[in-house]
């Protein structure tokens, strides 16, 4: 693999937001392929950081640093990856649940997603499951995510999933839930596709659900 | 002990045993409200054990499961099902009963000097001054049941309960209205945790029709607390607490509670004829805090103070007279030994200090016996010192060693990865707050006066320690005060002078919320304080 590429991997998951930056504005002069660039150079740190976070080697603000570094540059390749969905992985669309104002787990389940290739829609905090569907349909999502840190407000998350049926999308939309309270027991009780303990395995499940 | 055994001899439709003995006033913890997921609510079914469920499997212990234990929240009840209910944890709890404020704060108005000092009380304070009229008609109502009722009191001044409710614990202290003294204090557990450990699931657990039991259950606790200090029924009671208890005692909805944007129903000042509920600022900052800066005198002082309660939700107020800004942050329990691995209450075994030399620990526990576990005090300790032996980074990092399966601390005890983690998002949340509160009382390290840090854990904290993990900043360390109980010191001082309640009243109206999740600037100190001080 190209030095630049490990360079930016390595850069990545030291949260360097302005070298990583630099290197792949250096990697896309050299004439590497800005898709190469993504995955190889980018997408490949993320999933370090992933793996360390599961295994509690780092912590939130490390993946956070990390995090703001890939959006360093992201922004850069993505002039070279103007409108096409780069790795064709998938669209999510995430939020936490009407009534509930926390996003520090749904930010860090967003960071993992888009570790792993996806393309994330982020509607914050406080999202109706009216707003989830309708974003849903209109950005043609293959995921909904939905994150709730209130045991008062885990019950929208059950709303969601019917208004998804009321919509008819139910068959072609697959919804993950999580969220300190959320339980495997709850995710199948309201008819949710999956649950994940953390963030780093919400994603790897995504994958998993858009591949079988 | 109540009455171990029942046979049950109807059901009403109940789906879950949980359901029936909570229905019946019978006391079962269950930290998750019924979910499935604490394992708390063991009870054994003597005659034909149901069948074992999965959640139960992972729970309870083969030994336990064989001998017919099970979980009450997941077993179905039937007629003629024999049940024992089997002891709690926390039937030793200890209690934080104790608060100790400045004398200063403690000073009567227009000069009358230093008359009441709660932890020596003024032994005749001229009766009747400065109430107002709600709180003399109450005390008249009361007076001729309750004199001579309790031996120390003087005679012929009423009596009054002051009462803190806490989430997890309930104290009330007997005043002698009159001359002010501090009679007696009892403490206890608070029976709502038969419907959930936080405040949160007795929110839900209200919004599923469970007030009405909710609310009897807590009237039952404090009936309970004022037969042990011995005062007769209808004593006036004066009732601080988190805004959470003040709705479920007076049976108020909480479903604006548990959602945003969390407004509560009523938070006034209220004097009903028996009870005075003492006034809050939010749905987050409760009556406690108001009476804690009452009871610290931050209303009267020209200095500006500090008053941070280190309990499951961190409150913190700063201010003085002119001014108060408050907030709170979503701590969680760690400091309280919740969530943390081998976390406990402050009970006996509970360890509660640490040493590390040469990668082995030393440790000292409550009562000096056999270490069961970590209380919050303990969870500072052991990490202070695997921070100074580099065992734990500053990033929270684990030595390589220990990553898999915790440091241990004693036989079964030991301290986990995930509990650093833990610790760290309590420790951020505290840390970060206190900045964006002093930021938004546009006030640096150097104006602030004192520190009060109240709540049981605030008594016994070691300050040293709690800087060097990165709680505290190590700036203010001087000017560190634990308060213990500031909730019950203000409650006991709106019972020994009523015209306190107008100090709260006007607290509570002068008080701003500042709101910190959507405050960017709490998200990055947040993400910053997460890290620990680096060791020298």
């Amino acid at each position: 693999m190209s030095e630049v590429l490990e360079q930016i991997a390595t850069m990545l998951q030291k949260g360097k937001r302005k070298d990583v930056a630099k290197l792949c504005q250096q990697a896309i002069d050299e004439g590497i392929d800005a898709n190469e660039v993504l995955t190889k150079g980018l997408l490949a740190g993320m999933d370090v950081v992933g793996a360390k976070f599961k295994a509690n080697e780092i912590f939130v603000p490390q993946v956070l640093v990390s995090a703001r570094a890939m959006k360093a540059g992201s922004e850069v390749l993505k002039p070279y990856l103007a409108g096409e969905n780069t790795t064709g992985k998938g669209k999510v669309v995430i939020g936490t649940v009407q009534g509930d104002l926390h996003d520090i787990g749904k930010n860090l389940v967003i960071m993992m997603f888009e570790g792993k290739g996806f393309e994330v829609i982020d509607l914050g905090v406080d999202v109706s499951p009216e707003k989830f569907i309708q974003t849903a349909i209109d950005e043609n999502c293959d995921i909904i995510g939905l994150s709730a840190l209130l045991t008062t407000t885990m019950p929208v998350m059950g709303e969601v999933v019917k208004a998804a049926e009321e919509a008819g999308i139910r068959d072609r939309v697959k919804i993950m839930v999580g969220g300190a309270p959320v339980t495997q027991e709850f995710a199948d009780s309201i008819g949710a596709d999956a649950y994940t303990e953390d963030a780093p395995s919400a994603a790897e499940k995504a994958l998993e659900l858009l591949a079988g | 002990m109540e009455d171990r055994k029942i046979i049950i001899e109807e059901t009403n439709g109940e789906k879950t045993l949980l359901d029936l003995l909570q229905g019946r006033g019978v006391y079962v913890p269950a930290y998750c409200g019924g979910s499935g997921t604490c394992g708390k609510c063991r009870v054994r079914i003597l005659n034909d054990p149901p069948a074992v469920t999965e959640a139960e499997r992972e729970l309870l212990s083969a030994d336990d499961l064989e001998a017919g234990v099970r979980l009450a929240c997941l077993t179905e009840p039937e007629v003629g099902m024999e049940v024992e209910i089997l002891a709690g944890d926390e039937a030793e709890m200890k209690v934080e009963t104790s608060f100790s404020v400045s004398a200063e704060a403690l000073r009567q108005p227009d000069g009358q000097g230093s008359g009441k000092d709660l932890s020596a009380p003024a032994k005749a304070s001229e009766k009747g001054s400065g109430q107002n009229e709600q709180g003399s008609q109450d005390r008249q109502s009361g007076q001729d049941e309750q004199s001579g009722q309790v031996e120390a009191c003087s005679a012929g001044s009423p009596v009054v309960a002051a009462v803190d409710i806490g989430t997890t614990t309930i104290v009330m202290s007997a005043v002698d209205a009159g001359s002010g003294q501090v009679l007696g204090t009892a403490a206890g557990v608070n029976h709502q945790r038969a419907f959930g450990a936080d405040v949160i699931s007795r929110i839900d657990a209200s919004n599923r029709g469970k007030g009405a039991m909710l609310r009897s259950t807590i009237l039952r606790d404090l009936d309970l607390l004022q037969g042990q200090l011995g005062l007769p029924a209808g004593t006036r009671r004066v009732i601080s607490g988190n805004s959470t208890m003040q709705h479920l005692l007076q049976g108020l909805s909480c479903r604006t509670l548990g959602v945003a944007p969390y407004t509560p129903v009523d938070i006034s000042l209220h004097s009903y004829e028996n009870m005075t509920i003492l006034p809050g600022i939010s749905t987050f900052v409760g009556a406690d805090i108001v009476s804690g800066i009452v009871a610290c005198g931050m209303d009267r002082s020209e200095e500006v103070c500090i008053l941070v309660d280190l309990g499951t939700n961190g409150e913190m107020a700063i201010g003085n007279r002119d001014r108060i800004v408050c907030a709170s942050t979503a701590a969680g329990p760690a400091f309280e030994g919740g969530n943390i691995s081998c976390g406990m209450a402050g009970i006996p075994g509970a360890i509660s200090a640490v040493t590390i030399t040469e990668g082995r620990a030393a440790v000292e526990t409550i009562g000096g016996a056999p270490p069961a576990g970590l209380c919050g005090t303990g969870v500072i300790e052991v990490m202070y010192e695997l921070l100074k032996e580099e065992i734990v980074d500053e990033t929270g990092c684990m030595d390589d060693e220990w990553i898999e399966d915790g440091f241990p601390l004693a036989e079964g005890v030991t301290f986990s990865a995930k509990d650093v983690r833990e610790l760290q998002l309590a420790k951020a949340a505290v840390r970060a707050g206190m900045e964006v509160l002093l930021q938004a009382f546009g006030m640096d390290y150097d104006g602030v006066g004192r520190v009060y840090l109240a709540g049981g854990f605030g008594q016994k904290i070691n300050l040293e320690k709690a800087v060097g993990i990165g709680l505290l900043p190590e700036e203010l360390l001087d000017r560190m005060e634990p308060v213990g109980n500031s909730s019950l010191a203000g409650a006991v001082m709106a019972a020994q002078d009523p015209s306190v309640l107008e100090r709260m009243a006007r607290t509570a109206e002068m008080a701003q919320e500042t709101a910190l999740a959507e405050n960017p600037l709490f998200s990055d100190l947040y993400m910053e304080h997460m890290f620990f001080p680096e060791q020298e």
